[in-house]
């Protein structure tokens, strides 16, 4: 695609004028022509000075560097653009793949990191997973823009199943919330007697750190203070991050503020944390996962053989059992406790 | 600090980060040198209005043209079709949408810095309009690069819109800023500190290779 002419196009007195045309893919030809010695300025040419004698001299001095960096500057583009195209090119042809809208939870703890590629391997189908909260999850679905969601606030997604949005609803897993904050514990919340008072307590003089984003830990927070009798946008020291539960554990931490968090991500991230469980148990504190196909009647771009597909691996029992095993070992506990298992396991 | 950099998920990622900004950079020096050639060599009206909005639009704030994206190639959006969003063609069009104006500004300001009968100059040595951009474009190296290397450095360090539309998708979208806010918000300090080194470097190589082509016979 690149080629030189180089030519001796004059021989008057003095030195032999040469000239170079290049022509690099469908462009322009261009000539520049300067004398052997390269001494005199280069004059340039954009169609070849056909009036003038052209033949070959073996007297040519060869290309002259600017011709050949702008040759090979060409060479260097053609071949970018090519070796470009190809990944882009993979990337359009690539095999179907699914969009799994799910929690902060199950991205932070890494539970997805361990079952999301075993599903791809196993069933050839890619799995595009998008960690946002509940509230934004159970959005995309409502709009079409996601194929199947992995979620854990029951009462907004029954919302969602009432309207048609999803469907083939499954139990998947569950764990529960706790309520953390820092060990010398200034609320005095290891003496609360219900997680109404735990709550109370916090609200009377304490620093608490909210997701703020509309996940369903967010929910699960405003719902606590709503059966305390709380009103949390009276609270002037409760602060909202509108992050996942990862980062807002952090601000939790570093404000040494007490938080929610459901008791997965915290285990994960424990290691790296000052802070530690204050309050826990009861079933007000119960933290459920569902996984939901989005309704292919109501939204015709869901592959719905692809999300079946999604939801019959996470029920199905080995996949079960690798829930209930994920990190046991590394902290001793289980950070999700599979609900799909057969009576008996 | 180097040993969190092990696996080859890291060297995924810078090779992920330089196709992905090196490609929209490339696409952005394409369409903006031209045009930014065009708004400093002619005149017509409205052309301090669009040298305005160019301007505007090189401080144009990259998660803001993230949302606008994603709008845009979302499944329900209006080319949801085409099945783009959270794939990197998806960052590439927007890191694209960010660098534009950048060349295009930084372009028009360079040629406009030349001297005003240059161009006339060469179209009576007989060049014609393609040339004459070629051969401005060399007289201009200087400026030209900057603008690619201002449209580089800008993408390549951007992390809303390649977030919002790439998805940061673990195997295939997630680049060296997406995968820096991952591992802070995991906890993962060392490794988010030694990505941020990674990038540094990258940029500074990338930099300085397009510096010594923009010094190269300047002396």
């Amino acid at each position: 695609m690149v080629e030189v002419h180089p030519h001796r196009v004059s021989a008057g007195q003095g030195s032999p004028i040469f000239c170079e045309q290049s022509v690099c893919g469908v462009g322009k030809a261009i000539a520049v022509c300067r004398d052997s010695q390269h001494r005199s300025q280069p004059t340039i040419h954009s169609r070849y000075p056909r009036q003038l004698t052209v033949q070959n001299d073996p007297g040519y001095p060869g290309p002259l560097h600017e011709e050949l960096r702008m040759i090979n500057a060409c060479r260097l583009g053609i071949a970018l653009l090519i070796a470009l195209s190809v990944p882009l090119y993979g990337a359009a042809q690539s095999r179907a793949s699914i969009i799994l809208a799910t929690t902060t939870s199950t991205q932070d703890s890494g539970l997805l990191d361990d079952l999301v590629p075993r599903f791809e391997r196993e069933r050839g189908i890619g799995v595009k997973v998008i960690a946002v909260g509940t509230g934004a999850a159970l959005r995309m679905a409502a709009s079409g823009d996601a194929d199947v969601i992995l979620v854990h606030a029951p009462a907004a997604e029954q919302r969602y199943v009432d309207s048609g949005d999803l469907i083939d609803g499954r139990l998947v897993m569950h764990n529960d919330y706790v309520l953390v904050g820092p060990s010398d514990d200034p609320a005095g919340l290891r003496r609360a007697q219900s997680i109404a008072d735990a709550m109370r307590a916090i609200g009377a003089r304490s620093v608490f750190v909210s997701r703020g984003d509309g996940s369903g830990t967010h929910t699960q927070e405003l719902d606590l203070w709503a059966a305390a009798k709380v009103d949390p946008g009276s609270l002037t020291k409760r602060q909202e991050t509108g992050q996942g539960m990862a980062a807002t554990l952090n601000v939790a931490d570093q404000m040494r503020a007490y938080t929610l968090t459901d008791r997965g991500t915290y285990l994960a991230l424990r290691r790296r944390l000052g802070l530690v469980i204050l309050f826990q148990g009861g079933s007000t504190l119960h933290n459920i996962y569902h996984v939901y196909a989005v309704n292919p009647a109501k939204h015709p771009k869901v592959k719905r053989r692809e999300a079946g597909a999604f939801i019959d691996f996470l029920v199905s029992v080995p996949v079960q059992r690798a829930i209930a095993a994920f990190k046991r070992d590394v902290y001793g506990e289980s950070l999700f406790f599979p609900a799909a298992l057969p009576a008996g396991r | 600090m180097l040993e969190v950099l092990g696996g080859s998920s890291t060297l995924a990622i810078v090779v992920r980060t330089l196709v992905v900004s090196g490609t929209a950079t490339m696409l952005a020096t394409l369409v903006g040198v031209p045009v930014g050639y065009a708004i400093a060599r002619a005149t017509f009206r409205g052309r301090t209005t669009l040298l305005g909005a160019v301007n505007t639009g090189m401080g144009m704030p990259p998660v803001v043209v993230g949302v606008i994206v994603w709008v845009l190639l979302v499944r329900s959006g209006p080319f949801g079709d085409l099945g783009l969003i959270y794939t990197q063609t998806a960052m590439m069009l927007a890191q694209f949408l960010i660098a534009t104006p950048i060349v295009v500004g930084v372009t028009a300001a360079s040629i406009q810095a030349l001297p005003p009968r240059l161009p006339d100059l060469l179209a009576v040595l007989g060049a014609g309009g393609p040339r004459t951009l070629w051969l401005l474009a060399r007289e201009a190296k200087l400026g030209v690069l900057a603008a690619i290397m201002a449209a580089f450095g800008a993408i390549a360090s951007e992390v809303g819109a390649s977030m919002i539309v790439g998805g940061n998708l673990e195997r295939s979208t997630r680049v060296l800023t997406t995968a820096i806010v991952t591992e802070t918000s995991r906890g993962e300090i060392e490794r988010a500190l030694a990505l941020g080194l990674v990038l540094l470097v990258l940029s500074f190589a990338v930099n300085l290779t397009l510096t010594a082509v923009q010094q190269r016979g300047s002396r």
